[in-house]
């Protein structure tokens, strides 16, 4: 736990150091995005990392967000801290729901139970054009403004976002060193086991998922206030993938896996913008090739690198027990 | 029109798409029979059936019959390739690695298909006449006949293969118990290679057929591949008339419903209907009860 | 204290129980023995909430707790080890023991989320029992070693202490000595000794003769899904429908000659 908050608080220090040393908008707009999905990727770390639940659709819990924020203060001219307060409340409640037939599933068909949810959310997206606009989706989405300040500029919006990223960083990492933490634990390695400990395995589930979905929320209504404009394509299955991905590059069972991962994949098209036709078949061959050769991702491999620095091997450990 | 002839104009064109997502629902449960994967690039072998078919034709001189046979060995081929390079080599894969893979797998053969044939739709000539045939006042391509028949024959093959020939045995022997059969002598991963191959030919025969009707792109694959998928679940994940039953039943639906109520929520259907057997009955209509979901 | 009636379960065409009914007094250890198939981990899954029974009633204390989900029978105070030892392998020894000292704490994800001083005092105190219990396992050494580091005797101790964590009221023992050298088993007996000493209800399933024998107040005896002899261990020992479960219909008379010898 110390060593969380060591490297949390490392981070924090990094965030606000860095506009001194960075100047352009344009990767500030990358870290932008890179906070926005790593929000995003940090529910979802908790959801599949450590209660371990498959989601291939929480871009729609991201769209939800994106679309409760911008409808709320485009119809109804409401205040959009308070229009993203509601889209927490409401994506919570939705996810709540939907979650309890869901989650009752396990494995593949919890897979294609989410993936199947996003799709359908995302053609709600695409349908109900008099409330979302459609495919040619809202626009003109009002900026957020606390103390006077407008958040219209890259650099200021950066900091927003990092600052709502350390603040849903440092919750996780207070749960997951949790007794609810390791409960979660407990039911993605063995779910009967955990049960009759008296964990409340349904509860639990369901608990962690509308989290995940909240964190969801929090991203999209964050991603509508600095396009000023959304339409339901960021909100598929591909991007659904996309995340999961991240979550997996990174290591599934560890926060900072969840940063590395998020970090990686939304920079990585940034610099291959001359391979720019190439995004598909190395997204494609990074999968594999992550999954075959290192299934517990970059932290996995970090771990692995540590040990060894250390003279720590596995059978060291079993001497000594 | 007369009611009754666009009720059968939407079956027809329901039960054409329905054969389509029939064949890749049994190319998911091939698979899953042998090796309890599912395979997410299962459509992406659909789409390749129809782009290499429709490349293989533009060559001058290429007769039709000849290309769709080349055109279905490729993608075997190419099934075969994906099997040992991303399958094999898993250590002890949970479900979550397995979906990753399978999904990689798709994502890497779609983005080679839209660097090799770029974006652009790509026409298949129809396999005889492109003039519609009036059957009971609705208008009907022979296309769609061609599809239904080639999924008959696919289907009647398929059900010879597993019931009268000893690699088909072997492939139901593994479905029902992998060490057993292991025991018994058969070669469980010389069976899931098989599944592999067998289930990319499966689908580049749907993507062929298809073609000439819905023309063929680079991205053709993924909405084709998640609704073989719910057409799967539906009739049961691991049954092979449920597959089919599967397909046919969301064809026609989805058809009819965007005929009689919204042609906008025409591709939620099938992910709504694979929604409510998921949660009312997920072994599917025709699966195994005691399968573990 | 514990009242099973009637207790039956069918997977399809297998009745796995029938018209299971016996009693179980506090303090008492009850030896559940049986061939194989006779429906000992089944009546174990019944009971702890895992799975439900057909037809008949499950009493904690006059209490009906038939049909309740397992994180509730846990809450009842009843816990078990598992047949073929069901440890969290991705964590540590303690981390083990400390999931088994869930329901000490009562702080939800909100508590959690914002470390209140409540969670962190549940916190220590959930930590300082799971430490005291390592060392009484004598596990303590393997504190933060990784669970799936441990040999095999030493997990069944760890599961054992797991179940103890949060005092239970019933301990359900499923084959604890499975697998288990002389010594282990030895260790074991000890140990379970020291627990009934400690006047904790328990049910052990057992296929160890030895320990049932030395260790049960009283045994019950399942054969295909049926009891078919309930007594204290000398009088089951030579009980005809028991011996002939086990042995076949001749070779009793064989087992009765020898223990007559």
């Amino acid at each position: 736990m110390k060593r969380d908050w060591s490297l949390w608080a490392g981070l924090a220090v990094l965030i606000f150091l860095l506009p001194l040393f960075v100047k352009s908008p344009y990767y500030f707009s990358v870290l932008i995005f890179i906070a926005i999905y790593g929000m995003i990727v940090l529910g979802l770390t908790m959801l599949m990392g450590y209660a371990g639940q498959i989601s291939l659709g929480h871009a729609a819990f991201f769209g939800l967000g994106a679309y409760f924020s911008s409808i709320l203060t485009l119809y109804l001219h409401l205040n959009p801290w308070l229009a993203m307060a509601a889209g927490l409340v409401g994506t919570i409640v939705i996810a709540f729901l939907l979650g309890i037939p869901t989650l009752k599933l396990h494995g593949h068909y919890l897979a294609m139970a989410t993936l199947g949810l996003g799709i359908v959310l995302q053609i709600i997206f695409k349908e109900e054009v008099k409330l979302t606009g459609g495919p040619t989706g809202l626009t003109g989405i009002p900026y957020l403004k606390a103390f006077g300040i407008s958040f219209s500029n890259d650099r200021a919006y950066y900091l927003l976002c990092w600052i709502f990223m350390l603040v849903l960083l440092g919750l996780s990492i207070n749960l997951v060193h949790s007794r609810t933490g390791r409960a979660l634990r407990a039911i993605s390695q063995n779910q009967v086991a955990a049960g009759t400990l008296g964990i409340s395995v349904n509860w639990l589930k369901l608990m962690v998922f509308a989290l995940s979905a909240g964190y969801a929320s929090i991203a999209g209504s964050l991603y509508a206030h600095y396009l000023a404009f959304v339409n339901p394509s960021p909100f598929g299955f591909m991007v659904s993938v996309k995340l999961v991905a991240m979550v997996v590059i990174g290591g599934s069972a560890s926060l900072w896996g969840a940063l590395l991962g998020t970090a990686l994949l939304v920079s990585l098209p940034e610099f291959l913008t001359r391979l720019q036709d190439y995004e598909m078949v190395i997204y494609g061959a990074i999968l594999i090739l992550v999954m075959v050769f290192a299934p517990r991702g970059l932290t996995g491999i970090a771990a692995k690198i540590f040990d060894l620095l250390r003279g720590r091997t596995r059978g060291e450990n079993a001497q000594a027990a | 029109m007369e009611w009754h002839s666009q009720l059968i104009q939407y079956l027809a064109t329901g039960i054409t798409t329905g054969a389509i997502y029939a064949l890749v629902a049994l190319g998911f449960t091939i698979i899953y029979n042998s090796t309890e994967i599912i395979n997410f690039a299962q459509g992406e072998f659909v789409m390749l059936g129809g782009m290499i078919a429709a490349s293989l034709l533009a060559m001058a001189g290429m007769p039709m019959w000849a290309a769709i046979m080349l055109a279905i060995a490729l993608a075997t081929l190419l099934g075969v390739i994906f099997e040992q390079l991303a399958i094999r080599p898993v250590k002890n894969p949970s479900v979550m690695n397995l979906i990753i893979i399978t999904i990689g797998g798709s994502i890497l053969l779609k983005g080679a298909a839209m660097i090799i044939w770029g974006k652009d739709d790509r026409p298949l000539r129809s396999f005889s006449s492109s003039q519609p045939l009036h059957i009971f006042g609705a208008a009907v391509t022979p296309q769609s006949l061609w599809v239904m028949a080639g999924t008959l024959v696919a289907v009647i093959l398929l059900h010879f293969f597993y019931e009268y020939t000893i690699t088909g045995k072997a492939l139901r022997a593994c479905a029902y118990n992998k060490k057993a059969a292991r025991l018994c002598g058969i070669s469980v991963e010389r069976m899931v290679l098989f599944s592999f191959a067998l289930s990319a030919a499966i689908g580049a025969l749907a993507g062929i057929l298809i073609a000439p009707i819905t023309f063929t792109s680079y991205d053709v694959g993924t909405m084709l591949g998640l609704k073989g998928f719910c057409a799967a679940i539906f009739g049961g994940l691991g049954s092979n008339p449920g597959a089919v039953l599967g397909g046919l039943v969301i064809g026609a639906l989805e058809s009819l419903s965007a005929g009689y109520i919204s042609s906008g929520y025409k591709d939620a259907v099938a992910f709504l209907i694979m929604l409510l057997v998921l949660y009312f009955r997920p072994t599917g209509i025709l699966g195994k009860r005691s399968e573990k979901v | 204290m514990l009242k099973l009636h009637e207790i039956s379960k069918s997977f399809g065409g297998v009745h796995a129980l029938e018209g299971v009914s016996f009693e179980l007094k506090r303090g008492e250890i009850l030896g559940l023995i049986g061939p194989n198939g006779a429906g000992k981990t089944t009546l174990f899954n019944v009971i702890s909430g895992i799975l439900p029974t057909d037809r008949g009633k499950v009493e904690l204390e006059g209490k009906n707790i038939t049909g309740f989900a397992s994180h509730l029978i846990a809450r009842k105070g009843i816990f078990r080890t598992f047949q073929n030892l069901a440890i969290f392998d991705e964590m540590t020894v303690l981390e083990n023991l400390l999931v088994g000292n869930h329901l000490l704490g009562r702080a939800g994800v909100f508590a959690a989320f914002f470390k209140t001083p409540w969670e962190r005092k549940e916190e220590a105190r959930i930590r300082s029992r799971a430490l005291g219990l390592l060392k009484d396992i004598g596990l303590a050494d393997s504190t933060n070693h990784p669970a799936r580091s441990l040999p095999f005797g030493k997990l069944r101790m760890l599961e054992l202490g797991r179940a103890l964590c949060p005092n239970p009221r019933l301990l359900l023992l499923d084959e604890p000595a499975a697998g288990l050298n002389q010594r282990e088993t030895e260790e074991l007996a000890g140990f379970l000794a020291g627990l009934r000493q400690k006047e904790i209800t328990m049910i052990v399933i057992e296929h160890d003769m030895s320990l049932v024998m030395e260790l049960s107040d009283r045994v019950v005896v399942l054969d295909q899904g049926r009891k078919i002899a309930e007594g204290a261990p000398r009088e089951i020992q030579q009980n005809k429908a028991v011996l002939t479960a086990y042995l076949g219909e001749e070779d009793w008379i064989k087992t009765l000659d020898k223990t007559h010898a």
